[in-house]
């Protein structure tokens, strides 16, 4: 909701480099929005109240919307999409869970807090005492792993896993496997693992399985769940990215590569994908939101940018035509976004409330002054 | 102030059907000023008018209901090219065509029936962008491990009731809805039928302890609507049994039963799948305690969402497409399976003429609900297609005559001549809604009542009569003309906060921080988030 919490009073605007107040900002990027044939947004890392006002700036102006493309979070929705999945949430894994297969490469990011937890910890609703784990993949450190737990390190290379769950999933159905990542005794002892579980728990952080990865081991969940019961947590990534995807789905219907250029929201994965949409020429302006870090498209020089971004902190330069600072959500502002300790939509105060504008007050004033130039032409 | 003019004025809640004048002012209706003069004049003779209609049940909102957006974009009007035109085609599927479409039927007010409490945050997020309809929600219990051990501990009612009571408002809740009582947290142990008198493993407690204490909380705790109740079996040849067995267990006591279609399957016939809608509601209409809705089957491609998780992972072999989303939640959890109801599919067949039989063999409208249990049954967008078989035994007679013979032989819908009354279909749609979720201002024209009207057109073919609204009103503003929005305002969402010792909430905020690791406040709607989820508006329990 534009115009509350004393917005703009440390907001920080540059014009092709150059500070200016917010207000002129506001009216150079009203001016692009008007003269631009076909607007894009894109990145879109903000909360759901800044893709709330992201969806009625966009239905405004007949833009594109692309969220996910290159993204890890549009990677595992697409393999949702494909082929369904078995779900569980972190509170389930964290406090039922007494089997563990964690799919993991060097980089665990917003997942590791997560995976901290689960070493550390005994499942206290689960008849086993210990919490076993299969770590495929690059393991932890030895010490950070509790005496609670049952701890198996599968080490294979991030280009074996796929192959693995293909072997581990062939077995269980009794067939023959040819060539596996596993010997043929660890690959049995791996299985029969899986098979003991009472309530096992699949984890990958975002990033790690491509899709194909992903329907495989949905397919091996599935075909435990025949005889045991195991399920699925993906650790979405940063930036409310599944979030957004979240308040997108049923804002349009659709998670992402959504158009309003004919009313009412149309779904292409191909016609509204962001760096196909520069390639060609067809967006002749880019929008950019990057409120909780400050990122770049890899496209971003070959359009003009207005730029909602975080701070910079006074490191890096100005790069967009028109660049706005914006808050960080659930620290200079109230918030709603999705907790990677519950997997659910949650509400956070200001850490600091210091009067930044959100995301959702920048673009509830873009659509003000839309609005009002709209009323004064009519 | 605003004047309808000379329509037929159907209010069941007071016995009216008559031509008279409706006056709006302020949001509400006012008595016939003497010689006042209205700033706008509708001329409506020969409309039907009523209140703004009322869906008791129909999943709108909420993680399982996105989730089925998200798995289902073939099906969405814009994603096709050339899309078939069913009703889930033309769903449109966001909150805002959700909005839209409802009150283009004269619906205003819409409760979506089974959400978590660890996602009520996410749901009234949702909710909040569905313009045009009033909204509630009905707060998933029972198969969570804190009032499950609550139970194993003989904490007694007191502590059930103080649990109830804290959930309701910490999730911004009107009433509790209990969907399989102790199954989903059985299928957890690896359970996969789960009846009335099974015990929950490790804790003790049977399904029908489960739904007993739940039932009690509600009513001491004054909520209006009674417990809602999605029981065990679903969908299982001869679960009429568990549904009868459910109605003798709730002796006098009050309790709806939701979508008891899919509870109406005897064992009979060869293949050992029949309707026995019959005696179902032979016991419904002895038992004057119990509340039924339908959850009418339709014909046609839609999918499944329901937090019951034991029974959706039983039904992912019929997905239609293959896939499905299979949730362990912290409580219920639940499922979203597609599913296609085939004319020419016996057994779905059975299931279209058993919500009808039921429909037509309670007696009493006051208790008896429309739904489709929307989308599980069909979209609520078939509720004018409904309404029009229910009024006019020929449509049905010529639906029935298009399906496998061999399947109505397994129902008693063919002897069935009874014709609904459009007043039937307004106690079935206004009064009695109200009524049941306690909403005194709502589902009637008399004076004070919130100017939610609709007025249609009274149109031969009834369907066509009840799909677009000629005008719909909702708190006195026009925001419908012959089935088109014409005005997009918000709506509120309706809760009640009972009240409790608040030593049930500091246990629970021990209790997350102990089991999950994470402070309770990340899994509740807080008093901070309002600047977020639009207007609440609460209902007052009973003293």
């Amino acid at each position: 909701m534009p115009g509350r919490r004393g917005e703009g009073r440390h907001a920080r605007a540059w014009i092709e480099g150059v500070g200016c107040p917010l207000d002129a900002a506001i009216d150079a990027v009203l001016d692009h929005l008007r003269r631009s044939r076909n607007p894009l947004f894109a990145g879109l890392g903000c909360d759901v109240e800044g893709a709330r006002a992201i969806v009625r700036l966009a239905k405004l102006v007949d833009a594109s919307i692309d969220h996910l493309s290159g993204t890890a979070t549009g990677v595992e929705l697409s393999a949702v999409r494909d082929a369904g999945l078995f779900a569980t949430t972190p509170g389930e894994t964290f406090a039922r869970a007494d089997t563990l297969l964690v799919l993991a490469t060097e980089r665990s990011g917003a997942a590791e807090p997560l995976l901290k937890g689960f070493l550390a910890t005994k499942p206290r609703l689960a008849l086993a005492r210990t919490r076993r784990i299969i770590w495929v993949g690059r393991g932890p450190a030895p010490r950070a792993v509790s005496k609670h737990v049952d701890f198996t390190s599968v080490a294979v290379a991030p280009s074996q896993i796929s192959p693995l769950l293909s072997a581990l999933r062939s077995r269980l159905a009794r067939r023959p496997v040819g060539a596996a990542p596993l010997s043929p005794r660890r690959l049995e002892a791996t299985l029969e693992k899986l098979r003991e579980a009472k309530f096992g728990v699949a984890i990958w952080p975002s990033r790690v399985l491509d899709p194909l990865t992903v329907e495989t081991l949905t397919g091996l969940v599935r075909d435990l769940n025949e005889s045991t019961r195991f399920s699925c947590l993906p650790v979405l990534s940063q930036d409310n990215a599944a979030g957004v995807a979240m308040a997108l789905t049923w804002l349009t219907g659709f998670p992402s590569h959504i158009g309003f250029s004919r009313g009412e929201p149309e779904h292409d994965p191909w016609r509204f994908d962001a760096a196909r949409l520069v390639r060609s020429g067809e967006a002749d302006l880019a929008f950019w939101v990057s409120a909780y870090r400050r990122h770049w498209p890899p496209w971003s020089s070959r359009v003009p940018v207005i730029a909602l971004v975080a701070p910079s902190h006074g490191v890096g330069t100005p790069r967009a035509r028109v660049e706005i600072e914006v808050g960080t959500p659930g620290v200079d502002h109230d918030t709603i976004d999705l907790l990677a300790a519950t997997g659910s939509l949650a509400f956070r105060p200001a850490a600091v409330r210091n009067g930044t504008p959100s995301v959702a007050d920048v673009i509830g004033r873009i659509c003000a002054g839309l609005s009002a130039a709209g009323r004064a032409a009519g | 102030m605003i004047r309808l003019r000379g329509g037929r004025v159907i209010d069941p809640a007071h016995g009216r059907d008559e031509i008279a004048d409706v006056w709006i002012e302020d949001g509400r209706i006012v008595t016939p000023p003497a010689g006042g003069q209205p700033a706008e004049s509708f001329d409506i003779s020969g409309k039907i008018v009523m209140a703004g209609a009322i869906d008791i049940h129909s999943h709108i909102a909420g993680a399982n209901v996105n989730t089925a957006r998200l798995l289902l974009p073939e099906f969405h009007r814009a994603h096709l090219p050339r899309p078939g035109a069913t009703p889930l085609t033309e769903l449109g599927w966001s909150t805002i065509e959700t909005g839209r479409l409802y009150a283009a039927m004269g619906f205003t007010t819409v409760v979506e029936p089974a959400v978590a409490p660890h996602t009520a945050l996410h749901a009234h997020l949702e909710l909040a962008d569905t313009p045009l309809i009033d909204k509630a929600i009905l707060a998933v219990l029972g198969n969570e491990d804190f009032l499950l051990a609550l139970m194993r501990e003989k904490e007694g009612l007191g502590a059930v009731r103080d649990y109830v009571s804290s959930m309701l408002s910490s999730s911004r809740a009107l009433g509790v809805k209990v969907i399989n009582a102790g199954a989903a947290m059985a299928f957890k142990h690896n359970l996969r039928s789960f009846g009335l008198d099974d015990v929950v493993p490790t804790y003790g407690v049977t399904s029908r302890e489960i739904v007993s204490a739940l039932q009690q909380a509600v009513h001491e705790l004054g909520v209006p609507h009674p417990l809602h109740l999605h029981c065990n079996n679903l969908g299982l040849a001869g679960n009429v049994e568990t549904a009868l067995e459910t109605i003798e267990a709730f002796d006098g006591l009050p309790i709806h039963l939701a979508h008891l279609q899919f509870y109406s399957y005897g064992t009979q016939g060869k293949r050992g799948f029949s309707s026995a809608a019959a005696r179902l509601a032979e016991a419904v209409n002895a038992a004057k305690n119990v509340t039924i809705d339908v959850g009418q089957v339709m014909f046609g491609q839609t999918v499944t969402v329901s937090s019951d998780v034991l029974r959706q992972f039983a039904a992912t072999k019929f997905a239609h497409p293959r896939k499905s989303v299979i949730i362990d939640g912290d409580g219920n959890g639940g499922g979203v399976v597609p599913m296609a109801y085939r004319q020419s599919s016996f057994t779905n067949a059975v299931q279209w003429a058993a919500g009808l039989e039921l429909f037509l063999l309670v007696e009493n409208p006051w208790r008896v609900f429309f739904t489709t249990d929307h989308p599980n049954g069909a979209p609520f967008t078939s509720y004018p297609e409904l309404f029009a078989l229910l009024m006019d035994r020929n449509l049905r007679a010529a639906w029935t005559d298009r399906l496998p013979k061999p399947a109505l032989a397994m129902t008693t819908l063919p002897s069935l001549g009874r014709e609904y009354t459009l007043f039937e279909i307004a106690t079935m749609t206004r009064a009695a809604p109200a009524k049941l979720l306690g909403l005194k201002d709502r589902g009637h024209l008399a004076q004070g009542a919130l100017a939610d009207i609709a007025v249609y057109h009274d149109r031969q073919d009834r369907a066509e009569m009840f799909r677009a609204a000629h005008l719909v009103f909702k708190n006195g503003k026009l925001v419908v003309r012959d089935g088109k929005v014409t005005r997009e305002i918000k709506g509120k969402t309706l809760h009640v906060t009972p009240s409790h010792d608040a030593a049930i909430d500091r246990k629970l905020d021990r209790y997350y921080e102990h089991l999950y690791g994470v402070p309770r406040r990340s899994f509740v709607v807080p008093h901070e988030a309002r600047c977020f989820l639009g207007e609440f508006e609460q209902v007052p329990c009973v003293a």
